[in-house]
């Protein structure tokens, strides 16, 4: 394999001698989700030597103080209530919500945060403010797709004529 | 103290018991759910509404752990009653003839009642219809019919029969007319009476009640199960079974009536691993019927119920997810 092709992130995740084979592409697949599409701040991977898992640290909006632990794991794997508590202890989630993120053979994944104790569900007012900003945005991008090829007729015009201006200059 | 009273019937009824354990009095009832929340199941038939399954009735089944709950704080306690298996003695068979024939002679005697009754508004009226009858006269109807066809040729008559017609009534006649008409009325066919039907066994005696040797739990399962109901009882929710929702329990912040369950709680061996796809259908559950799926397990060599919530979090931009 030529590593001088590969991802620096990804890189950067073999090298860390992960004993589990299938936890670096999955931390790789969750790192690129995190990064290119959630686009969480202040996005960190870690080594756990001592539970063999990658982990990474972020931010979902650059307000909040709290940072998230998100722990990549392949579809194949299995957990016990045992091992999430241990999980929950070393990497001393007190503070800090833990999400399990598990990759599946087509790269989808999908994320579950695990709390211990009792969380109460999220209130009707929660779930339909959550819909409506989720219905925003929605909107927002059709919009965007919508107009794609006038705004990058746009795009190009303005460039042209920063092009142009500098070969003016 | 509270007899819960309980019948064997040999098949697995709840969570591997084989015992089913049954509530018969309403008032216990309400007492168990307000004053303990306890909310068991209602598995009867409504007397009132008998053809329909939305709202059932007493008795009550009893949840294994709610069982042991109230057996532990000594609210309730558990007996059994050969007696009700077996063939019903001499002396059964004779109170209930007894009691068949007395509710039918109640009935008769009150229909009589209520006739005797509705025929004291109605004497008058007879003892005018017989006197029309015994002098000619027609009835009002008859009578302006009977005017407009002839005229009048014997009006004298007529009217001697009216001022015989509106003598007073003597007490005396009135009598007679009622008795007349009481002696008329059939007697009460058994067909036409109301059958009882028991809502408790009338003739059960306390020196029958057997006590019961009640083993729940037995194996560390159950115990899980007992202590993570015991847990959150402890907690003061109300809690009952999870079937519904593919869960051990379903909890509730209040009384199930008034709320929606807040949690769907899953008991789960606290070292064995389960599938990453077992996890994510508990958070899925949760999340599209807004409750929180709980996995509940309990570390060996403990007694200290452990709770992981799953909380449904997104996933990647998947296109139609």
């Amino acid at each position: 394999m030529n590593n001088g092709n590969i991802h620096p992130v990804l890189k950067d995740l073999l090298a860390f001698g992960c004993g589990d084979q299938r936890i670096p592409p999955a931390a790789f697949a969750v790192f690129m989700d995190l990064s290119e599409v959630r686009a969480v701040w202040d996005l960190q991977y870690q080594f756990c030597k001592a539970l063999d898992i990658i982990y990474l640290t972020g931010r979902e909006n650059v307000s909040d103080i709290e940072t998230n632990i998100y722990l990549p794991l392949p579809a194949s794997y299995t957990v016990s209530p045992a091992w999430l508590e241990k999980v929950q202890n070393s990497l001393s989630t007190k503070n800090r919500g833990l999400i399990l993120a598990f990759k599946d053979a087509d790269s989808t994944v999908v994320y579950y945060q695990i709390t211990e104790g009792l969380v109460t569900p999220d209130s009707l007012e929660i779930v339909q403010e959550r819909k409506a900003s989720e219905e925003r945005r929605r909107l927002l991008q059709t919009e965007l797709w919508r107009k794609r090829s006038q705004l990058y007729e746009m795009a190009k015009h303005n460039s042209n004529s920063i092009n142009d201006n500098e070969h003016t200059a | 103290m509270i007899t819960v009273q309980i019948s064997k019937d040999g098949k697995p009824l709840i969570w591997s018991a084989e015992v089913t354990v049954f509530l018969y009095v309403f008032v216990e009832w309400i007492r168990l759910r307000e004053e303990y929340r306890i909310v068991g199941g209602l598995i009867g038939v409504l007397p009132n509404l008998p053809n329909q399954e939305v709202l059932n009735g007493l008795p009550m089944s009893l949840l294994p752990e709610e069982t042991t709950l109230l057996l532990e704080k000594n609210i309730i306690c558990l007996k059994t009653f050969p007696s009700l298996s077996r063939c019903p003695g001499e002396g059964v068979v004779k109170a209930f003839k007894h009691h068949c024939r007395s509710v039918q002679v109640e009935q008769a005697d009150q229909m009589k009642e209520e006739r005797k009754s509705a025929l004291l508004g109605l004497v008058d009226k007879i003892v005018e219809g017989r006197r029309r009858k015994r002098l000619g006269l027609d009835t009002k109807k008859k009578r302006k019919k009977g005017k407009s066809a002839e005229n009048t040729d014997n009006d004298a008559e007529e009217k001697e029969k009216i001022v015989e017609l509106l003598k007073p009534i003597e007490e005396i006649e009135r009598k007679t007319v009622l008795d007349e008409e009481l002696a008329k009325i059939p007697p009460l066919s058994r067909e036409n009476t109301l059958v009882q039907t028991f809502t408790t066994y009338p003739w059960l005696s306390p020196e029958d009640a057997c006590p019961v040797n009640w083993t729940f739990p037995s194996n560390e399962e159950e115990r899980t199960r007992y202590l993570t109901f015991k847990d959150l009882w402890t907690k003061g929710f109300y809690i009952t079974t999870g079937h519904k929702f593919g869960g051990d329990f379903l909890v509730y912040p209040g009384d199930p009536v008034k709320f929606h369950s807040h949690f769907i709680v899953v008991c789960v061996s606290y070292t064995n691993s389960m599938s990453v796809h077992q996890l994510i259908s508990y958070g899925r559950l949760g999340s599209s019927v807004r409750k929180t799926v709980v996995l509940a397990s309990l570390p060996q060599d403990s007694s200290e119920v452990k709770f992981q919530s799953i909380k449904w979090a997104g996933s990647s931009a998947v296109p139609f997810s």
